[in-house]
C-alpha cells in the first residue's frame, strides 16, 4: 500500500497516512520512544443501535449496550486462548474501550512490536460467540454497570446529556443497563460484528518506533479478506434547543456536583470543521470561564466554586456541546452567573481584549503541543480527529488563522440561553 | 537497551538534585519533594498550605494574575500539593513547561516557569507574621470539602477505610489530606511557621527531566533552599495477631472486598523483586490468578487486583463484587493463593508475569512525571526501571512460593449496600 507523508514544521513531526486495499484507513506516526501504541478501531459505538448494510433492505434495531458487550466478547477466541495472555506472552499489554461513536482495541508494547500488531489485528478479526460465553459475560458486565451506578460523576454527565438531547441516542448509557444487555444473543452479536467490523468501516493507528512499510506488510499478511460492506446508520431528528432545562439526582456524596451543558447547533463535519470549531470553543471557554477569567475569580472568592471548576468542548461526528462543571453549595447560583456572564459578552456589555485573546491562543497552543509527548496521547488524539474528519497536523495553521472576530461569532451563534441546561447531583438527605 | 540517565548531585545535607536527561519530550519537567513524618498535623497543614500558596505571591498577587501568567507562558503548569508516601507526608511542587524551541516567538519558557514557581514557593503573601487569613479561611473550606468528598469514589473510599482498620494505631492509617478538625483549628501564623520550617529544614529531593545538564539545574537551586535534616522512616515491623474482620455498610449498589497481608518487604529488601513477581502472578496483572479465575472463569467481578505498598510492606487484594457473593469470592481468592503456596504455578504463568512487569518498567521512561515519581518513591533503594526489568528474569518459582508462604493475613474488610450485609 502507498502512504502519503504529512508534516508539521511547527511541531517538528510527521506521519504517514494510507488506505489499504481492504478499505482500512492506516495512520503511522513514527516516534523514537520505548512505548509503541496501536489502536484498531471501528466507527461503531453506543449510539449505533439502528442500522443496515448496503446489501440489506431494512433497518434493524439492536439492544442498548450491545457495542460495549461486543467489545468484551471479542476478547474470547475460538481456540479457548485468552487474549490478555496472548499479549502478555509478547510483553505487551492490551485493552479496549467503547464510547458513543467508536469501539477501539489497543495495546502498548516495549518489544515485539510487529508480532503484537499481528495479534491485535487477528483477535479483532476473529469473532467467537456462543450461548455459554455470552451468558458468562453477563455477570462481569453487570458488575461493571453496578460500579458505574455508584459513580456520581457519571450520573451527572448522563443527566446532562438527557437534558440536552431529545432523540439523539447519545442519551443511552454506553454500556446499556442490566435489563437491556440480557436481551443480547450470539446471533445479534454476529449481526453487529459483520456490519461494523468490516475494514471499510475501520482504522488502524500506530504510534512509536516502527517502519510504515513493515506495518503495511503486517496488515497484508494478517487482515482476512472480506467483501466490502458499507453501513447506513439510522437517522433521528434533533432540535437545536435543549430538551429539558434541569435534572437532579441524589447520591451519598458530601457536596453538590453540577454540570452545565451547552448544546451546539453547529455539528458540521466537513474537512477540519470539527477541529476549527473545537479550537474556537476552547479559546472562548478559556476567555469566559478559565482560571484567568473575571468570572472564575469572582465565583472562587465568593466561595461558590473551587479548583475543580472546568470548562471544555466535546466534539463528535453527530453531536457537539460544551461542558462547564464543578462542585458548589449553590449550583443554581453558579448557573445563573454563567448565563449572565455569557449574555454580557454576547450583548457587547463586556468585551474581550486583544491581549486576553492572544494569551488564550498561546495557552491553547501549549496544551496542543504537549499532546506530542506521549505515544498514547498522540494515538488517542489521531483517533478523535479521524472520527470527525480532521487533520491533527493542520492544527498549528488553523489555530494561527483564528481571529477574535471568529470567537465573537461563535459566542453569538452557539451560546444562546435556549442551548443551556443544568444537571445537579445532590447529597442524599439523611 | 534504553536506559534513563539519572545523575544525582548532593546540594547540601538533606538536599539532592536528580537530573534525568531526555530529549524526546516537547516539555521540561521539574518536581520538588519535601519529606515529613506522616502525622495528622503534618498531613493537614501540608495539604492546607499547598492550597494557600496557590492563592498568590509577592510577584503574582492574585489567583487571576497567577493563572494568566501561566497561560501566557504556553500553558505552564505550576502546582503545589501534598500526598502520603509510606509513613511520610510529601509536600510537593511541580513545573511543566513547553520547550523554548516550540514558542510562537522568541521566548524563554522554562526560565519564566522557574521564576513563577520560585516566587510562589519562596515569596508567599503574608500579613502579621502569617499567611493572609482570608485565603487561609477560604482554603480551609475547600480542603474540608475535598476531605469530605473522598466518599464520592467508593472504591478509593473503601480502600481508605480498609487501611485505617488494618493499620489502626500506626501512622500509616493517617489520611494523606489530613483531618477536618485539625484543618479547622490551624491559624494563619501556625500555618506559615509550619511552612517555613518545611522549606528550611525538611529533607528535599528535586527531579528534573529534560535536556539541561545537572550543572545548569544546580545553578537555579543551589542558593535558595536551606539544609534538610534526617529522612523520616516508615515502620515495617508488625506483631502478628488474629485476623481482623471489619464489615461496613452504606447506600451503594456494588460491594467492595479488601484482603490485607503483611509482607514486611520494602523497595530496599533483597527479595523485593520476588515479592513483585508473587504479586504479579496473584493479582497484579491480567495474567494473574485473580483476574483469570475470579473474573474470567467465575464472573464474580469486573475489577479485581492485588497491589503492594512497598514503603509500608503490605499487600492488598481487592474485588468489586455483588455483596451476596462476598463469601464465595473470599474463598475463591484463598484457593488461588493456596495454589501459589503449593507451587501450583505453570512456567507460562511465571514467564507471562515477568514479561508483563518488564513491559511496565520500560514504559515508565516514556513519561517524565511518572519517572520522577518512580525514582522518588524508591529513594534510597538504588532501583532503576531497566535494571528491575532485567533482574525480574532471575526470579524462580521457588522464590515466589517462599514469599506466598511468608506473608501474614491481617485484615478482611467488606463495604456493602445497606440491608445486604447484616
Amino acid at each position: 500500500m502507498n502512504f502519503n507523508t504529512v508534516t508539521s514544521d511547527r511541531l517538528a513531526e510527521k506521519y504517514f497516512r494510507g488506505k489499504h486495499k481492504s478499505g482500512l484507513d492506516v495512520i503511522v506516526i513514527p516516534k523514537k520512544q520505548a512505548t509503541l501504541y496501536a489502536l484498531f478501531a471501528t466507527r461503531y459505538g453506543s449510539v449505533d443501535n439502528r442500522f443496515k448494510t448496503s446489501l440489506e433492505k431494512d433497518f434493524h434495531d439492536v439492544p442498548e449496550g450491545i457495542a460495549h458487550f461486543l467489545e468484551h466478547k471479542l476478547f474470547e477466541n475460538s481456540n479457548g486462548e485468552d487474549t490478555f495472555l496472548r499479549f502478555s506472552k509478547l510483553g505487551a499489554s492490551c485493552n479496549a474501550f467503547t464510547s458513543n461513536d467508536v469501539t477501539a482495541y489497543l495495546f502498548t508494547a516495549t518489544e515485539n512490536y510487529y508480532e503484537s500488531l499481528e495479534e491485535l489485528i487477528s483477535f479483532v478479526s476473529d469473532p467467537y460467540f456462543t450461548k455459554e460465553t455470552v451468558e458468562k459475560e453477563m455477570g462481569i458486565i453487570e458488575q461493571e454497570l453496578r460500579m458505574y451506578e455508584d459513580n456520581p460523576h457519571r450520573a451527572l454527565y448522563e443527566n446532562m446529556l438527557l437534558c440536552l438531547y431529545e432523540n439523539h441516542p447519545v442519551r443511552i448509557p454506553v454500556g446499556g443497563t442490566p435489563e437491556t444487555i440480557r436481551k443480547i444473543t450470539p446471533e445479534l452479536l454476529y449481526d453487529c460484528y459483520n456490519t461494523f467490523y468490516n475494514p471499510c468501516n475501520m482504522m488502524l493507528i500506530v504510534c512509536g518506533d516502527v517502519d510504515e512499510n513493515e506495518v503495511a506488510r503486517v496488515i497484508d499478511t494478517t487482515l482476512p479478506k472480506k467483501e466490502k460492506v458499507y453501513v447506513e446508520k439510522g437517522e433521528y431528528s434533533e432540535k437545536a434547543e435543549v430538551c429539558e432545562k434541569y435534572r437532579e439526582k441524589h447520591f451519598p456524596i458530601s457536596l453538590p456536583l453540577f454540570c452545565v451543558g451547552v448544546k451546539d447547533p453547529d455539528i458540521s463535519c466537513g474537512k477540519n470543521d470539527a477541529l476549527r470549531r473545537e479550537l474556537e470553543h476552547t479559546i472562548l471557554l478559556e476567555l469566559l470561564f478559565g482560571g484567568g477569567s473575571s468570572l472564575f475569580e469572582e465565583l472562587y472568592l465568593e466561595g461558590l466554586i473551587n479548583q475543580k471548576f472546568d470548562a471544555s468542548y466535546q466534539v463528535s461526528a453527530t453531536f457537539s456541546h460544551s461542558v462547564i462543571s464543578g462542585e458548589s453549595r449553590e449550583p443554581k447560583r453558579v448557573y445563573e452567573r454563567i448565563l449572565e456572564e455569557t449574555e454580557a459578552y454576547r450583548s457587547g456589555k463586556k468585551v474581550f481584549g486583544e491581549k486576553d485573546f492572544a494569551r488564550a491562543v498561546r495557552q491553547t497552543w501549549g496544551m496542543c503541543a504537549q499532546v506530542w509527548n506521549s505515544t498514547t496521547d498522540i494515538g488517542d488524539a489521531f483517533l478523535d480527529y479521524e472520527l470527525v474528519n480532521s487533520e491533527l497536523c493542520d492544527l498549528p495553521e488553523i489555530l494561527s488563522s483564528i481571529t477574535l472576530e471568529d470567537i465573537k461569532a461563535r459566542l453569538d451563534t452557539s451560546y444562546r440561553e435556549e442551548y443551556f441546561a443544568l444537571a445537579v447531583v445532590s447529597p442524599t438527605e439523611e | 537497551m534504553k536506559k534513563s540517565k539519572i545523575t544525582t548531585v548532593k546540594l547540601c545535607d538533606g538536599r539532592s538534585l536528580h537530573t534525568i536527561y531526555d530529549d524526546k519530550y516537547k516539555t521540561e519537567y521539574l518536581s520538588i519533594f519535601f519529606s515529613l513524618p506522616l502525622t495528622v498535623e503534618n498531613a493537614s497543614y501540608s495539604s492546607l498550605a499547598a492550597r494557600v500558596l496557590q492563592r498568590g505571591s509577592e510577584g503574582f498577587s492574585s489567583m487571576k494574575e497567577l493563572s494568566q501568567a501561566l497561560d501566557d507562558n504556553y500553558s505552564t503548569t505550576v502546582g503545589a500539593g501534598a500526598f502520603k508516601c509510606g509513613e511520610r507526608e510529601i509536600f510537593s511542587f511541580n513545573l511543566v513547561t513547553l520547550k523554548d524551541r516550540y514558542a510562537l516567538s522568541d521566548e524563554k519558557i522554562f526560565d519564566r516557569g522557574v521564576e513563577i514557581l520560585t516566587d510562589l514557593m519562596l515569596r508567599p503573601l503574608t500579613c502579621d507574621g502569617g499567611f493572609i487569613s482570608e485565603y487561609v479561611d477560604g482554603e480551609k473550606q475547600n480542603l474540608i470539602d475535598s476531605i469530605n468528598a473522598q466518599i464520592n469514589n467508593k472504591a478509593a473510599y473503601s480502600r481508605r477505610r480498609f487501611i485505617s482498620a488494618m493499620c489502626e494505631c500506626e501512622p500509616f492509617s493517617v489520611n494523606g489530606e489530613g483531618d477536618v478538625e485539625t484543618v479547622k483549628n490551624a491559624s494563619p501564623v501556625e500555618l506559615y511557621d509550619f511552612y517555613k520550617k518545611v522549606i528550611m529544614t525538611s529533607p528535599c529531593d528535586i527531579y528534573y527531566v529534560g535536556e539541561k545538564l545537572a550543572e545548569e539545574v544546580t545553578e537555579i537551586f543551589k542558593d535558595i533552599l536551606g539544609e534538610g535534616g534526617e529522612y523520616p522512616a516508615t515502620t515495617v515491623e508488625y506483631s502478628p495477631r488474629d485476623v481482623k474482620r471489619v464489615n461496613e455498610t452504606m447506600d451503594i449498589a456494588q460491594g467492595h472486598l479488601w484482603i490485607g497481608f503483611r509482607t514486611g518487604i520494602t523497595y530496599s529488601s533483597e527479595n523485593y523483586l520476588d515479592a513483585v513477581l508473587f504479586n504479579m502472578v496473584l493479582g497484579g496483572d491480567v495474567t494473574g490468578k485473580m483476574f483469570m479465575n475470579l473474573r474470567e472463569k467465575m464472573s464474580l467481578c469486573y475489577t479485581c487486583h492485588s497491589s503492594m505498598d512497598s514503603n509500608k510492606g503490605i499487600l492488598m487484594a481487592y474485588a468489586g463484587i455483588d455483596p451476596s457473593n462476598a463469601e464465595i469470592c473470599e474463598k475463591a481468592f484463598f484457593e488461588q493463593l493456596d495454589k501459589i503456596k503449593n507451587g501450583d504455578l505453570t512456567d507460562v504463568e511465571i514467564s507471562d508475569a515477568k514479561k508483563s512487569f518488564a513491559n511496565r518498567m520500560r514504559e515508565i521512561v516514556d513519561n517524565p512525571s511518572l519517572l520522577a515519581t518512580w525514582y522518588f518513591m524508591r529513594r534510597g533503594s538504588d532501583r532503576d526501571p531497566e535494571r528491575d526489568a532485567e533482574d525480574i528474569e532471575k526470579i524462580t518459582r521457588e522464590d515466589i512460593v517462599k514469599i506466598a508462604n511468608s506473608i501474614t493475613l491481617d485484615t478482611v474488610y467488606l463495604l456493602a449496600g445497606k440491608g445486604e450485609n447484616e
